[in-house]
């Protein structure tokens, strides 16, 4: 049994290391695995170059008495990487052109999802609809001088085509 | 299949040596107490789950399971909580070691599911393999053959080392699962190595590459400690040159296994002195807690050699060692 155990657990990890490396030689980026616990570890592999630079963001949610709240990871109850990549950048990408056009309604649809699901949970949490969804997007430049901050704010309006505060304000009493 | 079925007589001197359960058996209590006191999730970061409408990466293991279970019983609120709870039990049995193995099969294999439950809704981290593999093997060996409620109840009727019990006996079979794991994570680091080598190639010690990591995850996860060090790229060259030669030369540390390259020991103590502070650095300034290999690397320490921890195993009291620390205490 010890033997068998020793047999599977190695090489489980070891294809699962040469799959990755084939993965990643043959220049398909990295390897997709579902196979836990056995993983490939390509963290941080990438090389950069200068300038070094990181961008970082937040977002918040306008509400008509000019309050506003910090759409944060743990407030819309997901991980950093989902509300990251799958909520603010989606809030504020950009219509694709040239060769990429086909996908803008696609871009369009992730947009209004993502928009609706800070609504909800903001609306949910506040008992009223925001007005409008704001993003700062900054980016930071190490120089000689220090870190530089580039900021770059976006403003979202909330349709308000749906009464929702008035509905759960009448759903609360 | 044996032990003695490994192919050569090196793998077999290499994976079986003759030794004292005692090394084994306390890796069992660390490493079971450390999953239930700080890796364990909580029960609410598993329900949290349960807002999705549904798999979207399931696991392998999670569909192996949903063959016996169907997905409409495995995401519920009452299986989870039931698992959740069934696995803390069978680690609390696991840490005493009362039923051991059975206990580590559970309390392994409860984990592996909620780790992989989690992971099939696309969320993936690192730390938690090598560890829920390390558990699953100690399941099948005889981890509970000292510091055990097992081999208390076993040594109070007469059973000692000629029964392979206590810490004075002498098995093939108690470190395997210690040699084992080592190599797993010597191939874990040599991956990283290769990723590095293959993606980023040399301009991976550029410098800059560690300053932009560094940079990017003290922003991200609020670590000061992070962007104050992403200033100064020597640092970056420097860090990035040591993090390669330790992925690439990691396994290393096995060498000494072999009786003619036992000389190396030093690279031991070595590479793992350097793990732990390359680790701890990770967190403070990137937030990536790698904590589990850190745990792992006890593997190395021959706790055998301890005389405290013999006595102990051996049904010393805290009395008895006081007693023996401050003669008329």
């Amino acid at each position: 049994m010890p033997a068998v155990l020793i047999t599977l657990v190695l090489l489980g990890q070891a294809a699962a290391t040469a799959t990755g490396t084939y993965v990643k030689l043959a220049g398909n980026g990295y390897w997709d695995d579902t196979v836990w616990p056995f993983m490939d570890y390509p963290m941080y592999s990438a090389a950069h170059g200068p300038p070094v630079q990181a961008s970082s963001a937040t977002l918040a949610a306008e509400l008509s008495d000019g309050t506003e709240i910090d759409v944060t990871p743990a407030y819309m109850g997901v991980a950093f990487f989902a509300w990251r990549y799958h909520l603010v950048e989606r809030i504020v990408a950009g219509t694709p052109t040239g060769e990429h056009a086909h996908l803008a309604d696609k871009v369009e649809a992730h947009r209004a999802e993502a928009i609706q699901r800070v609504v909800d949970q903001v609306t949910r949490d506040a008992g009223v609809r925001p007005v409008a969804l704001r993003v700062d997007r900054r980016t930071h430049t190490i120089t000689d001088d220090g870190i530089v901050i580039d900021d770059v704010p976006t403003r979202v309006p909330v349709s308000p085509e749906d009464d929702d505060s008035r509905d759960l304000t009448e759903d609360a009493s | 299949m044996s032990s003695a079925d490994l192919a050569t007589p090196g793998a077999h001197s290499f994976f079986f040596p003759l030794a004292s359960p005692l090394r084994l058996s306390v890796m069992r209590v660390v490493a079971v107490f450390c999953q239930l006191v700080f890796f364990y999730e909580s029960l609410d970061y598993q329900l949290a789950k349960l807002a999705s409408p549904g798999f979207s990466d399931p696991q392998w293991f999670i569909r192996g399971l949903t063959v016996l279970l169907p997905e409409s019983v495995l995401r519920t609120e009452s299986f989870l909580t039931g698992l959740w709870w069934a696995t803390y039990a069978a680690g609390v049995f696991a840490m005493l070691g009362y039923k051991t193995r059975g206990a580590l099969l559970l309390f392994a294999l409860g984990n592996m599911i909620q780790i992989a439950h989690v992971y099939s809704y696309g969320e993936h981290h690192h730390p938690e393999a090598a560890f829920c593999v390390f558990l699953l093997m100690m399941a099948f060996s005889p981890c509970g053959r000292a510091l055990s409620v097992d081999a208390w109840f076993k040594m109070k009727r007469g059973y000692g080392p000629d029964e392979g019990w206590g810490p004075d006996a002498k098995l093939t079979t108690v470190m395997w699962p210690l040699v084992a794991i080592q190599c797993f994570i010597a191939i874990a680091y040599f991956d990283a190595f290769l990723s590095k080598a293959i993606v980023g190639g040399l301009h991976w010690m550029n410098g800059y590459t560690l300053q932009t990591y560094l940079l990017r995850d003290g922003l991200r996860w609020d670590r000061p400690v992070g962007v104050w060090m992403s200033q100064f790229r020597w640092l970056g060259i420097a860090f990035a040159v040591g993090a390669v030669v330790f992925d690439a030369l990691f396994w290393t540390v096995l060498l000494p296994r072999f009786k003619r390259l036992a000389w190396l020991w030093p690279v031991v103590p070595l590479f793992l002195l350097a793990g732990t502070a390359m680790h701890i650095t990770i967190y403070v300034a990137q937030a990536a807690p790698f904590f589990q290999f850190l745990v792992l690397y006890l593997t190395f320490v021959p706790w055998e050699r301890w005389g405290w921890l013999q006595r102990v195993a051996r049904g010393a009291t805290i009395k008895s060692e006081i007693a023996r620390v401050v003669p008329g205490a």
